[in-house]
């Protein structure tokens, strides 16, 4: 049997361990209800919700991006870790309140807060929309990243439909089998395992150039111009690099399956290390592993044609069959981690705020189920249809307005967790409006006065919020009360 | 006590985000090497990224015990 295939065999047996864990899960415990189903039964440890939520933050761009950003842009790239340790914070103090509320008021998607706090059904379904149309697109991307790496790493005799579909199939029976309990168990694992790819890749890497001192040494002869800001291609200018901090953020810590890890948290401890799972895991795969896997692809494979093979290609290239395709099983773990995490949250808000609130009748917890794992089933054919043939416009937009289109929700989700005097006429203006604007000057590329629209959307959506909320009538007190109230009368 | 820790929480926040937002002049040529080989922009941001994280360490476990003792 040629060595292709043997990859593929050992990446396979990867997947039936997970599947293993997952019928585990099924077995063990009945899931007996939706918060059982989508949350876990908001049980989740100090031990287990930082490796879900590394799990379900790091995907394929880990092992493949990133290192690929490195290799084209240089060390400028680092500007990731700097700007998104801030999530960590963003888990302390908004998480914690969201916990809070989701614990005291059963809370189950973000659209929940926003009903249950500005009183209206119109947002709790638009942000579900926008998330779930982010999320789609995303988890389709994964697929994309995940298929291909399979593929890759067999020598494609494995075929990229082929491959996609096995991904599909296994994605599907994780979440549908266990729900959250088996999303959060194979995370665990899969976090563990990309983290020691990662680290095990960089060392595989930096070998042939003679070790971290001569990769810089080599690097300062070659290609200085990699070693400082803005890069080879000018991609970190002054402007670029500001821009980093100011929504990206938001955007990450609102992506749905991020955020929700705060709703799974058992008590404060697993919120607390949960948030520090954040740097550390920034540190290990984006400020260290991922930059010496870049730079040492530079000098080692010239003028790559993809710079994101730059990790399939060394391992190709400086490690014998085995070593390559148990680095490439941690990739596709990066991947599958996060793909379960967003077909579960995917469903979750499209059977909890789009679907069950427009019931007829109030549905029994076994019909709800029932109804969640259909949708379940959907999204992932839906995901994979799109991972077959990615439609060039809705992908290449959604893409390049992902986070900045998440963030849109920060004014309304934040100033309603702090500020009394925000409403409903600010939050759905302010939302809306930054939406709107945002595709129109992505898909028109429009920068207005030079600077990017995710910048002019973001503040129309925080002047309309504020400026609307202060000019109409005062929300009601009895809304208020139950939000902001709550966590006065908790101090 | 709360609000001296919010206060100086907030205030090395600000610090440690400008510091690594600002986009310094230095950090736009590799020189100099610090022990020969390690170019000054990456070592600047290398131990920022260290400070973040301890800053971050030191937030959520006194975050944490104020939480405990609350409990208490």
């Amino acid at each position: 049997m040629n060595e292709g295939i043997l990859s593929f065999l050992v990446i396979l047996a990867y997947l039936f361990i997970l599947m293993g864990v997952a019928l585990y899960c099924y077995k063990s415990e009945k899931i007996k209800n939706v918060e059982s189903f989508f949350l876990a039964n908001r049980g989740v440890s100090s031990v287990l919700l930082p490796l879900t939520m590394i799990a379900a933050m790091q995907s394929t761009f880990a092992f493949l991006g990133a290192p690929g950003m490195y290799y084209t842009h240089g060390i400028g790239f680092i500007v990731i870790v700097l700007s998104q340790a801030w999530v960590a914070l963003m888990v302390i103090h908004f998480g914690h309140r969201i916990w809070q509320l989701g614990k005291k008021y059963g809370y189950l998607t973000i659209g929940d807060f926003f009903k249950d706090r500005y009183d209206s059904n119109f947002l709790k379904v638009f942000a579900s929309a926008v998330s779930i149309l982010m999320t789609v697109v995303f988890l389709a991307m994964q697929y994309v990243g995940s298929a291909r790496a399979i593929s890759g790493v067999s020598g494609e005799q494995i075929s990229y439909l082929f491959a996609l579909v096995v991904i599909a199939v296994f994605s599907l029976i994780y979440v549908i089998t266990g729900g959250a309990k088996s999303v959060v168990l194979t995370d665990a694992i899969q976090a563990i395992i990309l983290l020691s790819g990662i680290v095990i890749a960089a060392y595989i890497a930096i070998v042939p150039v003679g070790g971290i001192s001569a990769l810089f040494s080599k690097i300062a002869e070659t290609a200085p111009e990699l070693l400082s800001r803005p890069g080879p291609k000018g991609l970190y200018n002054d402007k670029n690099w500001v821009m980093q901090f100011i929504l990206l953020p938001f955007g990450i810590w609102l992506c749905p399956h991020v955020w929700v890890r705060s709703l799974m948290a058992k008590d404060e401890k697993a919120i607390s290390t949960s948030a520090m799972a954040v740097p550390i895991s920034q540190i290990v795969i984006f400020a260290t592993s991922g930059l010496f896997i870049g730079l040492s692809g530079h000098l080692l494979l010239q003028n790559l044609e993809v710079p994101d093979n730059v990790v399939p290609v060394l391992m190709n290239q400086y490690t014998n069959w085995f070593v390559a395709s148990l680095v490439m099983a941690a990739s596709i773990a990066a991947g599958m981690s996060t793909i379960n995490s967003m077909i579960l949250v995917c469903s979750q808000m499209f059977t909890q705020d789009i679907i069950i609130p427009f019931m007829r009748r109030k549905l029994r917890e076994e019909e709800n189920l029932l109804i969640s794992r259909i949708v379940t089933l959907v999204i992932v054919v839906l995901g994979t249809l799109i991972a077959y043939k990615p439609p060039a416009l809705l992908v290449s937009v959604v893409i390049d307005v992902a986070y900045t289109g998440l963030a849109q929700m920060a004014p309304a989700f934040i100033l309603g967790l702090y500020w009394k005097r925000c409403n409903r006429t600010g939050a759905t203006f302010g939302m809306v409006a930054g939406i709107v604007i945002l595709f129109l000057t992505r898909i028109y590329r429009i920068n207005p006065l030079g600077y990017p629209g995710f910048l002019w959307a973001f503040l129309v959506n925080l002047v309309l919020t504020v400026g609307l909320s202060l000019m109409t009538e005062k929300p009601s007190i009895e809304k208020v009360e139950k939000i902001i109230g709550y966590f006065e009368g908790a101090r | 006590m709360k609000f001296n820790r919010t206060f100086i929480e907030l205030i090395i926040f600000v610090i440690l985000l400008l510091a690594a937002a600002i986009p310094f002049e230095f950090t736009e040529r590799p020189e100099p090497y610090v022990f020969g080989w390690l170019p000054f922009p990456l070592f600047y941001w290398w131990i920022l990224v260290i400070l973040n994280l301890l800053f971050l360490y030191w937030v959520s476990s006194s975050w944490l015990r104020e939480i405990n003792e609350k409990k208490r």
